[in-house]
């Protein structure tokens, strides 16, 4: 590899890997056939995915406790439940479950506070997690636009209640 | 502005994720790509293992992948200085996305650190970018790895550009470049800031 000293202490060189010369070989898959094929392929796999991701939901469910008032982060099994909560997150975007996502997303977000050392009711978590079964039970019958209402209304939830329901910000 | 293709048929691909589902859609994802040579690491000794038994060419590596993280792994293999893997194409995947995390990704020698969900498209761009815009890399007393001087203005070929993203342009070099230590220096002030 040749190069070029920047300065005394750092050496700067071009770098072209076996890799980098294979991928840029003429022929491949035009980007957005890929792109295409990809989805699909996911979606081949929601079957798979709602398996995995019921063996995932047991497990959270047998990692959160049965009773107690506040959860902190000195609590053991925390860092379980976010790892396991977080990969639910994740998995669920990449195949395209938004329900689930934003709901799992909601608990990762309460255990991020209880790392950051605030001290979080159990109630919340347990109402959380019912969402995301809930949220789990819509990926079975759902279709993709009542799927995309549900979000909007759990993200703005006073939207959905009557005008004269809505509280006005006082002056 | 054309755009090329990337061909990933006979690229040794190792994907490293400790959730064995996540290293399945990722495979899923890699082969409609056109990817045939994939294979999995659920640690980092899985990791070492794959790069003394198989010849790996790119490397797809969770943040967290235990025991110790995969930055802790990129650090390892940047600083190996006799192996042949020293400048193996390194894409970090986490879920963690505060900007510490991200700058002590990138300061490991990842060449891209891809925030976690990810998308199809956005981890067929990252590659792409990784395949088309080569970065020279430094070699410097406290860190070893792609060049951390660069800022992503659209995707390579112009893939993902927006319709209101600027062309850009490098200027000429008019000054001295700055040595690896003043980089340091500021961008340890920049994340104490």
């Amino acid at each position: 590899m040749a190069g070029s000293g920047s300065d005394d202490d750092a050496f700067v060189f071009p770098v072209r890997t076996h890799f980098h010369a294979m991928a840029r070989r003429p022929g491949g898959i035009p980007r957005e056939q890929a792109i295409e094929a990809a989805e699909s392929h996911l979606h081949e796999l929601h079957h798979e995915f709602k398996e995995w991701l019921d063996q995932e939901l047991a497990e959270i469910a047998k990692i959160l406790p049965q009773s107690a008032d506040e959860v902190t982060s000195d609590d053991p099994w925390v860092e379980a439940a976010h790892a396991r909560c977080q990969a639910v997150r994740d998995t669920a975007a990449t195949m395209g479950f938004y329900l689930v996502t934003f709901a799992a997303n909601n608990l990762c977000e309460a255990f991020d506070t209880i790392r950051s050392g605030i001290e979080y009711p159990l109630d919340a978590i347990d109402r959380d997690f019912k969402t995301l079964l809930l949220a789990r039970q819509e990926a079975d019958s759902a279709d993709r636009t009542r799927l995309q209402e549900l979000i909007r209304r759990m993200e703005n939830p006073s939207a959905a209640l009557p005008p004269a329901a809505r509280r006005t910000p006082s002056k | 502005m054309t755009r090329e293709n990337l061909n990933l048929h006979g690229i040794n691909f190792l994907v490293a994720d400790a959730n064995a589902y996540f290293c399945m859609i990722s495979q899923s994802i890699l082969r409609s790509f056109g990817a045939t040579k994939i294979y999995e690491a659920r640690n980092a000794m899985d990791v070492r293992r794959a790069l003394v038994e198989q010849r790996i060419d790119f490397l797809l590596c969770d943040s967290m992948l235990p025991p110790s993280g995969g930055l802790e792994l990129t650090r390892t293999i940047r600083w190996s200085a006799n192996s042949e893997y020293r400048t193996i194409p390194i894409l970090i995947l986490t879920s963690d996305t505060r900007l510490n995390t991200i700058a002590m990704a990138r300061d490991s020698g990842a060449n891209m650190v891809v925030a976690k969900p990810v998308s199809v498209s956005g981890l067929y761009n990252r590659i792409a970018w990784v395949a088309f815009h080569p970065r020279s890399f430094v070699d410097s007393p406290t860190y070893f790895g792609p060049d951390r001087r660069f800022k992503i203005e659209g995707f390579p070929t112009g893939v993902g550009r927006r319709k209101g993203d600027k062309e850009f342009s490098v200027g000429e070099e008019d000054g001295p470049a700055l040595a690896q230590d003043d980089i340091d220096s500021l961008l340890n002030l920049a994340r104490k800031a």
